[in-house]
């Protein structure tokens, strides 16, 4: 039988309002990502404009999200209802000091943790006022810096950490040491550093970052063997400052790394957020740091302090990212003792091997290292979507990020 | 039938009504008119289509085709208009079990968006006394008799003052007493000048209180008019008592009727029955060629069919429902 | 008048009914039960458990919080599938829906008192939660200034307020839901059938959240944010999660209230 137009008529809401909000979710995520139209400007002013920022007052949330193209661990925190209130970190971590066994070895634990899409709200007064917030469900993780005094507080375990710095070097710029997750202008200064002739640069397509209208700078590696296809600085247009970094890897469709503020406004927060008292009942530890120490490596002491409280910082990686791409940096990180790791090649293409002794024990006979690794010729291959480590049969371990057959190739010239 | 009234003096008119459920055709091209004022009895056996038609006419369910007209105004267009001035009971009462009688009408009367909240606790009280529960007004609804809560029904559509009621099946589950009350009401509220339309698979209980009737079979409407003319239309049946049983069916089928030998225990005398078509000769004509055939006639009735009959002639016989 | 007298009407009828209050008083236990069972173990909690438990015991303002977080997932959304589902199928079912429609009121303006109950029984509910928890908590631990997330201390009373927000942001998760449940209700005649689609789905789709597979969908998830509240335990409070949640459930509304229109208005009722 015929359905009467009457009785048509009460379903057009029903027709309509998918429609509708199908137009709105279109719409905002058109004016999201529009195109504006903005004075053209070349690569190099672009970079100028980032160097000229004179942004050091900003309060924003900042986005990571992290695809390296690695399978997913176990992982014990991050179910948002069901926490373990007393969760000891990954075991390694308890050692006090960055050494190198504990970086090594929880290397993919921690990438596969950090793997996801991480929120953290960013407060930045002048080069000696920060905070950083990191949400984690249900959980928070404080980053405050209020001149010398340096504050931790972890909420899920209602822990506080605090370090006095003796004093405060002019040189230490924003918040370079609170790398959780690394904020926009640290990662986009460091990938700049690294440029050399070895990178093809242009300026993309004017867009929206953060609902403000941003230059796109886009660095192509000259090179056929790196792992990085390109990587994306979205850059304010109004201030010139970073606020966003995407680097693609080659062969994967989705950014394996997305750092980015999702808001952004250049005003100063408001002065109460930088002070910090630990709240009662919160476990508190004070350290010291000697001031030669800080001096030879400002960003080391947060990281210790953070590596005692048993949290994931994706230390290694971003070590690595330095000293794979900058072929002036020292090794220093992986490093600290001075042993020697030959560096081959330069920019893009840079392979670090480490020497079979200096390959921490436990990583070569590491569980789930050999699950994970592939065995090529040479040796086992840990791959991640920017990363490839090969360690060799001789137990040398070859770090790049590039293709496997310039890290058999880096091996076999030793 | 005689011709239908002007339609601005009907309370209900279907014009072409239809429903199916399925490939089930339950309503067919039905013209209903029920003029204003009238008891109107609306018949039919069970399944025949005449709750599916009352839910048409009230707006519940949507009519595959034809258009109704209900108090002058379109259904189901303007049902907020028309409907705070009907009443009705549609297919049994229905009511929250864990609530009063009493709270059960007050809640369906809040639902109503033109009745007055000030008088409404009056106008419960005195629907409840109407048919009879005034004592059992705050008794919860699970602790009434089926003929409790059937009353009760009647009370809900009785709660405002109604140009029309449309009480399907009113009498159901009611004891004898609660029948005659019901009927006594129906009696009441029309001189008042309401239109009542009381739908019915017994025809007892319309032809006692009813002035107009249609019988619906089967989803169709077989007859439809004043009491008066459903009675008249019926055929009259002659009833012939005699011992010479073989020459009287002669003579009968002589003049074209079809009579029947009815049993008779115990006596010699046989009775025949035969109905009386238009074509078919006066009785006093009969009763003259039987004598004169040599009949010893014994006894002769001239009956008008009785309702019963006509229902059944119109509906069909038998307690198979006709699908 | 007339028209909020139905509201009226329906509201009373709704704390009227014993079914309503057993669920309200089973809400209301979850917290209690919370508060025992640390008061008893009184021990600083080990193993897994819900968070906010291990600050049960220091704060007796938390057991209202670890009481939302343990019923968002599943007691709060039975309930409410049980009032919701029973919206209109529980009319039909009972065969009141068709003296109600006859009485007359009108198909949306049912549907829309009908929501209305629905939704303020989801308010109830929370609030049930939280005032339980506020009041065994008082009464069993020590209160005093709450420590946020964000490690900022704050005092007892705009900690109640903070409570009350997270209670809020409870209710309002629930509205998506709850017009779902009424959708589905206009379905059938059979309200246990409703309730027990409208608590399945409630379920389904925060398993479907947890699929990582699916993360395009996750976004369009009704249950994507019920567990968002934390946002408001921080220091400055963050908006946004209760925005684009209330955002969320007001789709939900749009698009579930507009079908439960379509289907219901063009329902025979014919229970
Ligand atoms: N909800 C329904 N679904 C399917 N068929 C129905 C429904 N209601 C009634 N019918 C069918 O419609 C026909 C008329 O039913 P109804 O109007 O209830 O008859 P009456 O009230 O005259 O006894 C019957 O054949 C019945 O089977
Ligand atoms: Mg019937």
């Amino acid at each position: 039988m015929a359905v009467k137009p009457a009785v048509l008529k009460k379903w057009i809401p029903a027709v309509l309002a998918p429609a509708v909000i199908a137009a709105f979710a279109v719409g905002a995520s058109f004016s999201a990502n529009a195109q504006v139209e903005l004075e053209p400007k070349t690569p190099q002013q672009v970079l100028q404009m980032i160097a000229g920022s004179s942004v050091v007052d900003f309060s924003g949330t900042a986005r990571a999200t992290l695809d390296l193209g690695i399978p997913q661990l176990p992982d014990p925190g991050s179910s948002g209802m069901m926490q373990q209130p007393g969760s000891p970190g990954s075991e390694g971590d308890t050692d006090t000091d960055g050494a190198p066994e504990t970086a090594g070895a929880n290397l993919l634990g921690m990438l596969s943790a950090l793997s996801g899409t991480h929120e953290a709200r960013v407060y930045v007064d002048g080069p000696e006022k920060a905070r950083i917030q990191v949400m984690d469900g249900m959980d928070e993780q404080n980053f405050i810096r209020n001149g010398s005094s340096l504050w931790h507080y972890d909420s899920a375990e209602n822990t506080a950490v605090h370090l006095v710095l003796p004093k405060v070097p002019r040189h230490a710029g924003p918040p370079r040491h609170t790398m959780q997750p690394p904020t926009p202008g640290v990662v986009a200064d460091r990938l700049i550093e690294a440029m050399g002739p070895n990178t093809e640069m242009s300026v993309q397509d004017d867009t929206r970052v953060a609902g403000r209208d941003a230059y796109i700078l886009e660095l192509v590696p000259r090179s056929d063997g790196s792992l990085i296809a390109k990587v994306s600085i979205g850059v304010d247009a109004a201030t010139g400052a970073p606020l966003e970094v995407v680097v693609d890897a080659v062969g994967q469709e989705d950014p394996a790394i997305a750092v980015g503020f999702t808001t952004f406004t250049p005003e100063t927060p408001a002065a109460d957020l930088f002070e910090f008292t630990p709240p009662p009942g919160a476990e508190v530890t004070e350290h010291k740091i000697a001031k030669k120490f800080l001096d030879h490596k400002p960003d080391h002491g947060p990281r210790a302090k953070a590596k005692a409280n048993g949290h994931k910082i994706p230390k290694p990686f971003l070590e690595h990212k330095t000293g794979a791409k900058d072929k002036n940096a020292k090794p220093g990180p992986k490093n600290p003792a001075g042993h020697p790791a030959t560096i081959n090649g330069t920019g893009w293409d840079t392979v670090v091997v480490v020497p079979a002794k200096e390959v921490p024990k436990d990583l070569a006979n590491n569980e789930l290292l050999n699950q994970l690794a592939t065995p090529v010729e040479g040796g086992k291959l840990l791959h991640t979507s920017l990363l490839n480590i090969l360690v060799t049969d001789d137990g040398r371990m070859v770090i790049g990020a590039v293709t496997v057959d310039r890290l058999q190739a880096a091996a076999n010239n030793q | 039938m005689t011709a239908l009234p002007e339609p601005g003096d009907l309370a209900i008119h279907t014009t072409g009504l239809g429903k199916s459920f399925g490939k089930r055709r339950a309503v067919n091209d039905l013209d209903l008119a029920v003029p204003r004022g009238s008891i109107f009895g609306f018949l039919g056996p069970n399944g025949a289509g005449k709750t599916t038609t009352i839910r048409m006419l009230l707006g519940l369910a949507t009519p595959d085709s034809g258009s109704i007209s209900l108090l002058s105004e379109p259904m189901p267009a303007a049902a907020s208009r028309v409907l705070p001035r009907v009443g009705s009971l549609i297919e049994g009462p229905a009511f929250y079990p864990f609530l009063s009688g009493r709270s059960n009408l007050i809640r369906l009367d809040s639902a109503n968006h033109e009745s007055d909240a000030s008088t409404r606790g009056r106008r419960v009280d005195a629907a409840l006394d109407k048919v009879g529960l005034g004592k059992a007004a705050r008794l919860a609804v699970h602790a009434y008799s089926l003929g409790m809560k059937q009353r009760l029904g009647i009370a809900n559509a009785l709660v405002n003052v109604r140009e029309l009621l449309v009480l399907d099946e009113p009498t159901n589950g009611l004891d004898p007493q609660g029948t005659r009350e019901v009927r006594h009401l129906i009696r009441v509220l029309a001189t008042e000048g309401t239109t009542v339309v009381v739908s019915s698979h017994l025809l007892s209980e319309i032809e006692q209180t009813c002035s107009h009737v249609a019988v619906m079979s089967v989803g169709n409407l077989v007859a439809q008019g004043t009491l008066e003319e459903f009675r008249a239309d019926g055929r009259r049946v002659v009833s012939l008592r005699t011992p010479d049983t073989g020459v009287a069916l002669a003579v009968l089928a002589r003049l074209g009727l079809e009579a029947r030998q009815d049993p008779v225990p115990g006596g010699q005398d046989g009775v025949l029955d035969a109905a009386l078509g238009p074509e078919a000769p006066e009785p006093e004509r009969l009763v003259e060629e039987l004598v004169a055939a040599g009949v010893r006639v014994r006894g002769f009735t001239v009956q008008a069919a009785s309702l019963e009959e006509r229902f059944v002639a119109l509906t069909g016989e038998g307690f198979d429902l006709v699908q | 008048m007339s028209s909020s007298g139905l509201l009226a009407n329906e509201v009373a009828l709704l704390f009227r009914r014993r079914r309503t209050w057993a669920m309200l008083l089973a809400l209301g236990a979850v917290p209690v039960l919370i508060a025992v069972a640390v008061r008893l173990t009184s021990g600083p909690p080990t193993g897994r458990g819900p968070a906010f438990l291990d600050r049960v015991a220091g704060n007796g303002l938390f057991v209202a919080i670890t009481g939302l977080l343990v019923c968002i997932p599943l007691f709060l959304p039975l309930t409410i599938a049980v009032v919701s589902g029973d919206t209109i199928a529980g009319e039909a079912g009972t065969g009141t829906l068709r003296y109600l429609l006859t009485a007359p009121v009108s198909r949306p303006r049912l549907l829309l008192v009908k929501f209305a109950v629905a939704a303020l029984f989801a308010l109830a509910a929370a609030a049930m939660v939280a005032l339980c928890g506020l009041g065994i908590g008082a009464l069993l631990f020590p209160t005093g200034p709450v420590t946020l997330l964000s490690g900022t201390t704050i005092s007892a009373p705009a900690a109640v307020l903070r409570v009350g927000l997270v209670a809020l942001y409870v209710a309002v998760s629930l509205l998506g839901l709850t017009m779902l449940g009424l959708f589905i209700s206009t379905l059938t005649d059979v309200p246990v059938g409703a309730m027990a689609a409208t608590a399945v789905l409630a379920v389904t789709a925060q398993i479907l959240g947890q699929l990582p597979q699916l993360d395009w969908l996750h976004p369009w998830l009704f249950t994507q944010h019920w567990l968002g509240f934390a946002d408001l335990l921080r220091d400055p409070i963050r908006w946004s999660e209760f925005g684009q949640n209330a955002l969320l459930q007001g789709g939900y509304l749009l698009v579930f209230g507009a079908l439960a229109y379509g289907r219901f208005a063009s329902k025979d009722v014919l229970s």
